[in-house]
């Protein structure tokens, strides 16, 4: 699904955020990414949905080099992953079931799919009753479930979560970390990156470690150990 | 695209202006204060050179006959004049007929001492072309029936000139005080985008493609752009019919001297195809930055 070849990246203004990061990701997997906050896990993700290109290396994705996707055709390589932020990333101006729709709306769907997919994925994360809301009503723990919802409406066979429980409490977090794994289980790819050391612990996946850019470790079932 | 897609963008950008209420209405009221001022002052100019414009017609070339000019002659004279290409209208004011005037605007007590009447026979000459005065006063003087001529063409060199700087001073205007409106909507409506920069990013993860992300943003600038035209449009009708009352009432001559009724729909048209265009312009302008990838 994805593969890393001794990916590294510089930012312009000088900072060496990944060094020669090699990283190979199955279909059906789901990966911890961890580290300490500036190890280099966002902008590992960030390569991932191209929003950065590698200073020298190969990411190959789906069997595709990033790096060759011309500008115009990265919404539609986009269009098969969900992505899931620490701050939610929810549009405010919408309600809970507009930022879902609105997800399969920019896909151009039929208005008949769009509100069969939208209910299916808010339904999937238990909101079904918070519709209406708008992102400022909802808990933090509510306004993350939207987010996964909406990056799985299009049921994309990637799922990246940048420290999607961040901001939450502890039984929280275990909760959105519970779905996400769910969703795993139906087949979707997931990478997490997080330091949510409780939380990894108990989830006995897989955990690939950060240190200032380089890949230290990467263990099958692993806890978190930076 | 279909046009359900169609549907999608316009409502987005209907249901963003309205929950964007607050940037909406500051973006709109820049609009319409920016459009004001440009439309105003569009007007004025507008104004000024149809004032311009008007008055040269009424300056007039009085020719004066020599006294031994018969009657017939100054008939046969006045033929003449018609046929020179650059003249409009020649009138003949008989020697009888310019007395009684005369007298008129001087006191009676002075003409009544006089024993005869002395005004000659005279051509009052229209000329088609005000900046042709010169010559045409040139040529009527080399006759051998006129005495004297009378133009005013220092007058007449005075208002081309003012109407030549009046032109151009109101382009040069027009153009800047365009451009300093572009530049404030620019700013309104950048600011708008900036705090939706992440909406931006949002919908590039998503996987919307540049023209999806764009076209509500413009479609709101145009929006706005319009309303704040009309917004403009009303502020300009309304402060100028108060002008006019006011200075009709004080100066009633000002309306004789040829100003023309506003051309209401010129403005309205003008102005909101304005407000559309530099609206649509600066907000496509404004998106662009955030919509570059690697």
């Amino acid at each position: 699904m994805i593969e890393i070849q001794e990916a590294s990246v510089t930012y312009p203004n000088g900072v060496h955020a990944l060094h020669r990061v090699n990283l190979r990701v199955e279909k059906g997997e789901f990966v911890f990414l961890v580290g300490a906050t500036g190890a280099g896990k966002s902008t590992l993700l960030k390569l991932i949905t191209r929003e950065v290109l590698p200073s020298s290396g190969k990411v190959i994705v789906a069997g595709r080099n990033v790096a060759d996707i011309p500008p115009k055709e990265v919404p539609y390589y986009r269009r098969m992953m969900g992505v899931v932020f620490q701050d939610f990333g929810l549009l405010p101006n919408k309600t809970v079931w507009e930022n879902v729709a609105f997800a399969l709306r920019v896909l151009g769907l039929p208005r008949r799919e769009i509100r069969k997919r939208t209910a299916h994925a808010i339904e999937m994360v238990g909101l079904l009753r918070r519709c209406d809301s708008f992102p400022a009503q909802l808990s933090g723990g509510e306004a993350q479930r939207v987010a996964i919802a909406r990056a799985i409406a299009n049921d994309p066979p990637l799922l990246l979560a940048d420290e999607p429980t961040g901001n939450l409490d502890p039984d929280t977090s275990w909760d959105i970390m519970q779905l996400l794994h769910h969703i795993n289980v139906r087949g979707t790819t997931v990478l997490v990156a997080s330091h949510d050391k409780y939380v990894i612990d108990q989830m006995r996946k897989r955990v690939v470690t950060l240190d200032r850019g380089v890949v230290v470790s990467d263990v099958p079932c692993g806890v978190y150990a930076p | 695209m279909n046009l359900s897609h169609v549907e999608f963008l316009v409502e987005e950008a209907l249901v963003n202006l309205r929950r964007n209420g607050l940037m909406t209405v500051a973006a709109i009221g820049t609009v319409a204060l920016a459009l004001a001022v440009f439309g105003g002052f569009g007007l004025i100019l507008w104004r000024l050179e149809r004032l311009a414009h008007s008055l040269p017609p009424k300056f007039v070339i009085d020719v004066f006959l020599k006294d031994n000019v018969s009657r017939q002659r100054a008939l046969q004279l006045q033929q003449k004049l018609q046929q020179h290409p650059d003249i409009a209208q020649v009138t003949f004011k008989p020697k009888e007929q310019a007395w009684p005037e005369f007298q008129k605007e001087l006191q009676q007590e002075i003409t009544a001492a006089l024993p005869y009447n002395p005004l000659p026979d005279s051509f009052v000459v229209q000329v088609k072309d005000p900046s042709r005065t010169a010559a045409v006063s040139g040529w009527l003087k080399s006759l051998p029936e006129v005495d004297a001529v009378r133009d005013a063409k220092e007058e007449v060199d005075i208002i081309l000139s003012v109407a030549a700087i009046v032109r151009w001073v109101g382009i040069v205007g027009t153009a800047l005080l365009l451009i300093a409106t572009s530049v404030i909507i620019y700013n309104a409506v950048r600011l708008t985008v900036f705090a939706r920069r992440r909406e931006i990013r949002i919908m590039q993860l998503i996987g919307a493609t540049a023209g999806t992300i764009r076209a509500p943003f413009v479609l709101e600038g145009v929006v706005q752009g319009v309303l704040g035209a009309w917004i403009a449009c009303g502020l300009i009708f309304g402060v100028s019919r108060l002008i006019s009352h006011f200075v009709m009432r004080k100066l009633a001559f000002i309306d004789s001297l040829g100003a023309s009724p506003m051309p209401v729909w010129a403005v309205f048209l003008a102005l909101t195809l304005l407000g559309a265009a530099i609206g649509g312009a600066v907000s496509t302008l404004s998106v662009r930055k955030y919509l570059q990838t690697v």
